[in-house]
C-alpha cells in the first residue's frame, strides 16, 4: 500500500515539475484569440460562417476598406488599400480603380488588374456558390482591364451604394494560382484550406476545431502588422472560449458571454471593451399558418401583435438581460446604420391599453387572469435557440410579460440546428432570435422585404408583406442623395414599427476581452477583426496557462 | 480462448449494427438540416442547400441512403464531413488520439487510486477513516462529470490560474524539445485527466473496498495470518490477487461510462477529442461523422469489456475452471 502511495506522489510530483518547466513558450509578439467555433474555409465571401469570414479577411485584403463612420453611400470615409485611388465615370455607371502597385501577393507574385476582373469572374459564376457574388452581379456589369494596375468596374445602374457594393464585397484573387480550378471546386480545393492571400497577415497552419495561425506579412503594402504571430485557438463552444481568455490561455476574445462579465471585470490583466454591434434582436410573430395558406389565427391580426408589443417594457427586459450592455431595439435596423433613426415613433409600453385592445379583439379575461375567445385560449409558443442564454432569458421575461396581459405562452429552447428548422420550414408562432446587420441598410430588403419570404429560406420567416415597406426600401436605395435616402427609409421603418410584424427587442453591446498586455485601438463595428494589423503586444511574455502578471 | 475471442468479435459485430442503424434512424429523426445552421445574407439560399443535399446524396430517400452507407462503411469509407469539409476518415484520425491522450492516463491513474484507496478502505472497515472516504467517494458519484469539470475548470483555472482551461497544448507554443512538448501536455491534461480519474478512482475504490472486505473474511487468509503474516503482505500477496478478478469485471462495466463522461469532461475542457467532436456533430446535423463516431465508440466499448472479461477470466482461477 505504501508502496503505491509512495508511487502516485512520485507521479504527480514529475509531473508538477515538468508541466511546470516546460510550458512551450508563445513568445512576445504572438496573440491567441479565443474562437468558440472554427471556420470551413479561408476563401473570402465564398463561406456563410463568421470565423470563415474572420480567417479570408485578415489574409485578403480589399480595393478600399470602409472607415471608422461607416458609411455605405458614395465613397466617403473610405481608406485606399489594394487601390492607391480611384475615378468615379462622369455618369456614375463606371470607377476605375488604380492598383498600388506595391500591392503583392504572399507569394511575392505582383497583384494586378487581372486579379480584381478573375475575382468578379469566379465569385458571380453562380457554379461557384457565393451570396455576395449573387449581389455583386445584380449591380455591377462587368470589370475590364486597361493595364496591369487599371481595372474598371462598370454597373448596371446607379445607385448610392454602388462604390460599397464593389469595395466591401470584391476581394482579388490570384488568377495565377486558382485559374485552373473549375469554380465549382474552389470551395473543396487545397487553396481554400491554405490560401495564398494578399492581406496583412500569411496562412502559416490550419489544424480544424483546434487553431488557425498566421504570421505577419512583410512586404504588405501598408505595413507590417505589429505583431508576428496570430493565433485563432478553437475552444469548441462559446463559454469554453470564454474561460480561455480568463484562464489566461489566450488574449483576446471577441463577446463575452454576459453571465462572466463581472468575473472578467474582476481581472487586473484583462480590459473590457464594450464594442459597438450592429446585432438585434426581435420576437418575430408569425403571420401565416404553417402550410403558409391562411393567415395566423392570432399573429395575422396587426392589432394582435401591437397589442402584445405593448405587453412588453422592452427598456426593462434590456435591463435585466444587458444591464448596461444593450438598448431597447427601435426598429428594422441598428442604431450604427447611416439610415438609422432614433426619432420614430414606437408603439408604447402600456399593458391597460394591451388589455383594451385585446378585450376589443374579443380575448376576454377569464377567472384565472387568461384570456380565451369562443373557448380558445389566447396561447402560443415562443421558440428560441438555446445557443443564446441571453435569447432564452429574455423568452423567459416575455412569458411574464405577455401572461400580465392574458396570454399563456409556452417557451421553447431548442438546439439551434432544431431552431433553424423552424425558421426555415415557418412551423413557430414566434420566435426571439437576433440578427446582425451590416453597415450598408440595404439588408432591410433582404430580412423585412416581401420578396424574402420563401419556403426553405430563413429571411423574412414570418411572411410579413408590405407593399408600402418594400416600395420605401426601393426608393431609399436608388436615391443618390443622403437626405433624400433617409427620408425614404423614415417611411419604411415607421411602417415597420407601426405594423409590428416583430418586436424590436434589443441592442446589444456585449463586450469583447482582451490582455492588458494587448494595445487594440479602436474596434470596427462591422469586423473587429479589421484593425487587427495595427494591434501591438505590450509587457512580458505569455507562459500559457503559468498565469499572467498584470501590466500596468 | 480462440472461441471467446471469436465469440466476442461476433457479438461486436452485431453491437456496432444495430447501434450504427440505430444512429442513423435517430440522427435523420431529429429536427433540422445539417446545412442550415448557420445563416447568411445569401438570396439564393434554397438552391444552394439544394446543392449541398444533391452532392452528398441526402436527397434521396432513407431506405436508399442507408444501405449506400452501410456498403460504404463495409469498405472502409466514412464519406465527408458536412462541417469541416474533408474526409471523415481524416477527422477520426485526428481525435481518437487526443481521446486516448486523456482516457489512458486517467483509466491507468484512476484504477491505480481506486485499487489503492479500496483495499486500504477494506483493511480499516467500519472504521470512522472509512466511512468518511466512502462518503467522499459517494459525494463524488453524485456530482455529474460535466460539473465536477466545471468547477475544477472555475476554480483551478479561471480562479488560481494553476493550470489552463483549455485544449491539449498552448495555442502558439514552440516546443524546444521534446520534454518542452510533454510538459505542456501535461500541464493542460492536469484538470482534465484528474476530473476523470477521480471519478473513476471512485467506483474502483467502492468496488475494491466490497471485495477486500469479502476476501478477508475467507479461510485463506487467515491461515495467512496465523502463520503470522503481516497485513501488508497479507493484502498484496493474497487478497488483492483474489481481488484482481471482480476488478476486471467492474472495468469491463466502467469503459461505457468512460466514454460517456470522456465526452463531458472534453467538451468543458476544450479537448479536441472525439467525444467533444461528437458532441459538436450532433448539434450541426453532421449526419456521417455522429454515425462515425457513434460506430467506433461502440466497438470501442464491446473491445474494452472483452479485454476486461478476458482479464477477469484469466485473473481469476475460479472463473477460468467455469470458463
Amino acid at each position: 500500500m505504501k508502496l503505491i502511495g509512495r508511487l502516485s506522489v512520485c507521479l504527480v510530483l514529475a509531473t508538477t515539475a515538468v508541466a511546470s518547466l516546460a510550458c512551450g513558450d508563445v513568445g512576445d509578439k504572438t496573440v491567441v484569440i479565443s474562437a468558440g467555433a472554427d471556420g470551413d474555409i479561408a476563401l473570402p465571401q465564398l463561406s456563410s460562417q463568421t470565423q470563415s469570414r474572420v480567417y479570408a479577411e485578415l489574409l485578403f485584403d480589399k480595393l478600399a476598406e470602409i472607415g471608422q463612420s461607416q458609411n455605405t453611400v458614395g465613397d466617403a470615409g473610405y481608406v485606399p488599400h489594394l487601390a492607391a485611388r480611384w475615378d468615379w465615370a462622369r455618369d456614375s455607371m463606371a470607377i476605375t480603380f488604380h492598383l498600388d502597385p506595391r500591392a503583392k501577393w504572399h507569394d511575392g507574385q505582383a497583384l494586378t488588374a487581372r486579379d480584381v476582373r478573375f475575382a468578379f469572374t469566379v465569385l458571380t459564376d453562380p457554379k461557384t456558390g457565393s451570396s455576395a457574388g449573387v449581389e455583386l452581379a445584380r449591380s455591377v456589369d462587368s470589370v475590364s482591364v486597361a493595364d496591369s494596375l487599371t481595372a474598371t468596374v462598370w454597373y448596371k445602374a446607379r445607385s448610392s451604394e454602388q462604390f460599397h457594393a464593389v469595395a466591401y464585397n470584391l476581394f482579388p484573387l490570384p488568377e495565377h494560382l486558382l485559374g485552373n480550378i473549375p469554380h465549382d471546386s474552389l470551395k473543396s480545393s487545397a487553396f481554400a484550406k491554405a490560401p495564398v492571400g494578399s492581406g496583412p497577415f500569411t496562412f502559416v497552419a490550419w489544424e480544424q476545431k483546434r487553431r488557425f495561425e498566421m504570421a505577419a506579412f512583410d512586404h504588405y503594402l501598408l505595413g507590417r502588422p505589429k505583431i508576428d504571430r496570430l493565433v485563432f485557438a478553437i475552444a469548441g463552444s462559446a463559454p469554453t472560449a470564454v474561460r480561455a481568455v480568463l484562464a489566461g490561455d489566450a488574449d483576446f476574445i471577441e463577446r463575452m458571454q454576459l453571465e462572466d462579465v463581472a468575473e472578467a471585470s474582476r481581472l487586473p490583466d484583462i480590459t473590457l471593451w464594450p464594442l459597438r454591434r450592429y446585432d438585434y434582436g426581435v420576437v418575430q410573430f408569425n403571420l401565416w399558418t404553417a402550410d403558409g395558406t391562411a393567415p395566423h389565427p392570432l399573429f395575422g391580426s396587426a392589432s394582435m401583435r401591437r397589442a402584445l408589443t405593448m405587453a412588453v417594457d422592452r427598456a426593462a427586459l434590456v435591463r435585466n438581460v444587458h444591464d448596461t450592455l444593450g438598448r431597447p431595439g427601435l426598429g428594422p435596423f441598428a442604431r450604427l446604420q447611416w439610415s438609422a433613426d432614433t426619432t420614430l415613433r414606437q408603439i408604447p409600453f402600456d399593458v391597460a391599453e394591451s388589455g383594451r385592445l385585446l378585450d376589443a379583439l374579443g380575448w376576454k379575461l377569464g377567472p384565472r387572469g387568461m384570456r380565451s375567445k369562443a373557448g380558445q385560449p389566447l396561447a402560443f409558443t415562443l421558440s428560441v435557440s438555446s445557443s443564446s442564454r441571453s435569447r432564452v432569458r429574455y423568452a423567459e421575461l416575455l412569458q411574464q410579460s405577455f401572461a400580465a396581459v392574458g396570454a399563456a405562452v409556452t417557451v421553447n429552447v431548442t438546439d439551434m440546428a432544431g431552431f433553424v428548422d423552424q425558421l426555415m420550414t415557418h412551423r413557430f408562432d414566434a420566435m426571439v432570435f437576433g440578427w446582425t446587420a451590416t453597415p450598408s441598410p440595404s439588408g432591410a430588403r433582404q430580412t423585412w422585404g416581401s420578396r424574402a419570404f420563401i419556403k426553405g429560406s430563413p429571411f423574412n420567416a414570418g411572411g410579413w408583406q408590405n407593399a408600402t415597406f418594400d416600395a420605401a426600401v426601393a426608393n431609399a436605395l436608388t436615391a443618390m442623395d443622403l437626405k433624400n435616402a433617409r427620408a425614404h427609409f423614415r417611411v419604411a421603418y415607421q411602417t415597420a414599427i407601426d405594423d409590428a410584424p416583430a418586436i424590436w427587442l434589443y441592442e446589444s453591446l456585449d463586450p469583447a476581452a482582451a490582455s492588458r498586455r494587448l494595445v487594440t485601438g479602436e474596434f470596427r463595428p462591422d469586423a473587429w477583426w479589421a484593425t487587427v494589423r495595427s494591434w501591438d503586444v505590450m509587457g512580458p511574455s505569455r507562459r500559457p496557462g503559468a498565469g499572467r502578471t498584470a501590466t500596468p | 480462448m480462440l472461441r471467446f475471442a471469436a465469440a466476442r468479435a461476433r457479438q461486436t459485430a452485431i453491437v456496432a449494427f444495430v447501434v450504427t442503424s440505430l444512429a442513423f434512424v435517430l440522427v435523420h429523426a431529429a429536427p433540422g438540416d445539417p446545412f442550415a445552421t448557420s445563416l447568411d445574407e445569401n438570396s439564393n439560399f434554397a438552391a444552394a442547400r439544394a446543392e449541398m443535399r444533391l452532392r452528398y446524396a441526402l436527397d434521396l430517400p432513407l431506405w436508399q441512403q442507408y444501405p449506400m452507407m452501410l456498403a460504404n462503411f463495409a469498405r472502409g469509407e466514412f464519406g465527408t464531413s458536412f462541417g469541416e469539409a474533408r474526409p471523415v476518415s481524416a477527422v477520426l484520425t485526428d481525435v481518437i488520439p487526443d481521446t486516448l491522450l486523456l482516457m489512458v492516463p486517467a483509466l491507468l491513474i484512476g484504477v491505480l487510486a481506486g485499487v489503492a484507496v479500496g483495499t486500504w478502505q477494506g483493511a480499516h472497515a467500519g472504521t470512522w477513516r472509512d466511512r468518511a472516504t466512502g462518503a467522499f467517494a459517494l459525494s463524488v458519484l453524485s456530482i455529474p462529470e460535466f460539473l465536477l469539470a466545471l468547477i475544477a475548470s472555475l476554480v483551478f483555472a479561471v480562479r488560481l490560474r494553476w493550470f489552463p482551461a483549455t485544449g491539449i497544448f498552448s495555442a502558439g507554443a514552440v516546443h524546444a524539445s521534446w520534454l518542452d512538448t510533454v510538459g505542456d501536455y501535461l500541464h493542460h491534461a492536469a484538470l482534465p485527466v484528474s476530473v476523470l480519474a477521480l471519478v473513476i478512482s471512485c467506483v474502483v475504490a467502492r468496488f475494491q473496498r466490497a471485495a477486500v472486505v469479502d476476501t478477508l473474511n475467507e479461510e485463506f487468509v487467515r491461515t495467512a495470518r496465523a502463520k503470522g503474516a503481516a497485513t501488508r503482505r497479507v493484502l498484496v500477496h493474497h487478497v488483492l490477487r483474489r481481488t484482481g478478478g471482480s476488478l476486471f469485471a467492474v472495468l469491463g462495466l466502467l469503459v461505457p461510462t468512460l466514454v460517456g463522461g470522456a465526452a463531458m469532461v472534453e467538451m468543458v475542457f476544450g479537448w479536441p477529442g472525439a467525444g467533444a467532436t461528437l458532441v459538436s456533430a450532433v448539434g450541426s446535423r453532421d449526419y456521417p461523422l455522429v454515425i462515425a463516431l457513434v460506430l467506433v465508440g461502440s466497438i470501442a466499448v464491446c473491445v474494452g469489456s472483452a479485454i476486461a472479461d478476458a482479464a477477469a477470466v484469466l485473473a481469476n482461477p475460479a472463473i477460468r475452471k467455469e470458463a
